[in-house]
């Protein structure tokens, strides 16, 4: 894992003027003695008025929920992305308004009835009955119990909510056939481990995905996805196998179309996944925020998208000048910007 | 200024470790590099995900562990403003985490006794907690979490809710310093008086200013061994309120303390989640949290109750939002 940071040492040296003159700068009204009352305005933009909501009172009418939900308890370890991941997508709806964030890194809220680790019901918390969408950063075996699964499932599928899931979300509950119905595939390896691939952009219409070029070369640790159907899903964006070793061991033909992103419907609710994410400056990366961001205002429901399922493109669009680094065409690519 | 250029500036003046004024002096980039803990786990181990450490960062467990109900809506909040100074001034990683499965030195194992690879207490230097009320710790993770503070010399960073945390377990309160017994005037603007101006994490505030939040009253602070950095003014108060519990109008509201080698620093402000949008209240966490790392000095000075030494000013307010132009065009406030 690398800096995304550019900025060399001298760099910083020119800023340190400007830093110090400007930490000295905000200058603190002079004391007096009605000061007291009143002197602090409570900062504008808390929709609670400085109130607050209380320990788990539901956010105001129009702001939505979004629960964070980073369960890398169970597999073999936890990503170093995941909190940063986490943070990003917390300060997105943050900053925006479009949302509040609650991040958890347990499963006990998976449920309409959380309970407590004492097993009493817990006094508040965001649970199933008070989020709008799940922003799903699990990986492997998840530890929760039958009814949790039941009634995540219905969160989704009856309850019409939104299921955002990042990267290593493919790995979660191998052994529990409905979540890759409601996920739409599953993770098959990584071949190609850590490299720079062509991405193309199946659906520019999806919101998010406008700002890609049609195909974009990135720097990631692409999945492999197998047990993935276009009839059952809207493709967003496959891997160009062109630009990939197809000969490495572990790649499954049968896995073609190598979708990466993708959109559905289980039931009612409305379903992303993405498979990049692997290395936290890939969060950085503002094509990459503005897709996770559009992913979860659908999912909210705030924004439509269509997600019919259509086949899958037979031609490639024409490849970008040269495949670079993501990085701001050091070499003249088409990369996506940091 | 936006968040996001103030939080720049913030890492970039730790990074270059000179140009926040007051600020002091990192040590050189080459005595900042160090071996990985004792305890730190085998890339090959790790499946290729966690890396055991960064060179020349920190790493700082962001612990939360609100499964038994209590959570306070800012905990994420302010989650993920820590995480963001540390990975903007590369000074820490930041690991959150809202269950106690790290909160040990002896593995890590899944739910159904798997080994997981990963970060366990060995591999952290500092921990920022936001826990609230009794959390469901192992007789051995205790003992754990102990020693990594006072035989390890390790940081701990504790936030508001921390003072409620495992009320009933008494060393806990020894390694914190004091406890919490009720809010009284629940949310209020008052004035805190900064008593300590010497110390990192307060040095930059001005001697006595108004802050509004969910005020919180510490019990049993011993002013003999802990340096109280904040105390709140209760002179304009009602403190004749059946929940008083402190007669001598002594209410700290922030301290550094040692804990055997460890350095522990607690602050009660950070009750809703706009608080931690204001500039001042994110350098108290920052520059306690590079203290708590040992990445600047800072000496615990215990000290008698200290009055007011000026009228209260207010604080500079939140700064304005800093996402990106597309995000904040669609802002609905």
């Amino acid at each position: 894992m690398k800096s995304a940071r550019p900025l060399g040492w001298c760099c910083i040296a020119i800023l340190c003027a400007a830093v110090g003159a400007a930490a000295q700068a905000p200058a603190r009204p002079p004391a007096s003695p009605q000061a007291l009352a009143g002197a602090y305005p409570f900062p504008q933009g808390d929709p609670s008025g400085g109130r607050g909501f209380g320990r788990g009172a539901p956010a105001p009418r129009n702001m939505k929920t979004l629960l964070v939900w980073a369960d890398t308890r169970n597999g073999i370890a936890q990503h170093d992305s995941v909190s940063h991941a986490a943070a990003v997508i917390e300060r997105m709806g943050y900053e925006t308004g479009a949302y509040y964030t609650f991040i958890r890194t347990d499963s006990n809220i998976i449920s309409y009835h959380p309970k407590m680790t004492t097993g009493q019901p817990a006094s508040g918390g965001p649970s199933l009955a008070n989020v709008d969408a799940i922003f799903f950063l699990g990986h492997r075996d998840v530890p929760i119990d039958a009814a949790q699964k039941a009634e995540l499932l219905h969160f989704v599928h009856d309850d019409g909510k939104g299921f955002v899931a990042a990267h290593m979300a493919s790995t979660a509950w191998m052994d529990w056939p409905a979540f890759g119905d409601l996920l739409g595939g599953r993770f098959d390896q990584h071949p190609w481990g850590i490299t720079t691939a062509p991405v193309i952009v199946e659906d520019p219409g999806f919101p998010g995905m406008q700002f890609f070029p049609r195909v974009f070369s990135f720097h990631d640790e692409f999945y492999q996805i197998k047990d993935f159907s276009p009839q059952n899903s809207r493709v967003l964006m496959r891997l160009d196998t062109a630009g990939l070793d197809m000969s490495r061991p572990g790649v499954q033909k049968a896995d073609a179309p190598y979708a990466i992103t993708w959109a559905k419907m289980y039931g009612k609710g409305r379903v992303f996944y993405s498979a990049l994410g692997h290395d936290a400056s890939t969060w950085d990366n503002p094509a990459i925020q503005r897709m996770w961001f559009n992913a979860i205002e659908w999912a909210l429901g705030v924004i439509p998208a269509d997600v019919t399922p259509r086949p899958v493109s037979t031609t490639v669009p024409p490849p970008p000048p040269a495949y670079g680094r993501g990085g701001r065409g050091r070499r003249g690519g088409r990369g996506l910007g940091r | 200024m936006t968040r996001r250029q103030w939080m720049k500036m913030l890492g970039q003046g730790a990074a270059a470790g000179m140009a926040l004024p007051l600020a002091a002096q990192l040590p050189p980039p080459g005595q900042q590099q160090r071996a990985a803990a004792p305890g730190s786990r085998h890339p090959a181990q790790m499946g290729g995900m966690a890396t055991p450490r960064r060179p020349g960062r920190k790493n700082v467990l962001a612990w939360g562990d609100v499964r038994n109900g209590f959570q306070h809506d800012s905990v994420s909040h302010a989650f993920s403003v820590i995480e963001e100074l540390g990975y903007v001034s590369q000074l820490y990683d930041t690991y959150i985490r809202t269950d106690s499965q790290l909160i040990t030195k002896h593995g890590l194992y899944g739910s159904d006794g798997q080994v997981v690879y990963g970060h366990d207490l060995n591999d952290f230097d500092a921990i920022f907690f936001f826990g609230v009320r009794e959390i469901d710790l192992t007789a051995e993770q205790r003992a754990d979490l102990l020693a990594f503070v006072h035989d390890d010399g390790k940081g701990f960073v504790a936030v508001h809710t921390a003072t409620t945390a495992f009320m009933s377990w008494p060393e806990f309160g020894d390694l914190l310093g004091a406890r919490f017994v009720n809010h009284p005037w629940n949310t209020v603007e008052a004035p805190v008086v900064v008593e300590d101006r010497s110390f990192p994490a307060t040095r930059f505030l001005p001697p006595v200013f108004n802050f509004r939040d969910e005020m919180y009253q510490n019990k049993g602070i011993n002013r003999d061994e802990v340096d109280v950095l904040l105390r709140l003014d209760v002179s304009h108060l009602d403190t004749r309120q059946a929940n008083i519990e402190l007669h001598n109008g002594d209410f700290p509201l922030a301290w550094s303390k040692s804990y055997g080698k460890g350095k522990v620093f607690y602050c009660a402000l950070g009750h809703h989640r706009t608080v931690w949008d204001i500039p001042d209240v994110q350098r108290i966490y920052f520059e306690a949290l590079r203290w708590a790392l040992g990445l600047t000095p800072g000496e615990i000075r215990p000290h008698p109750m200290r009055p007011a030494a000026a009228a209260p000013v207010p604080l500079a307010p939140p700064l304005a939002p800093c996402g990106p132009a597309w995000a904040l065009a669609s802002r609905r406030r």
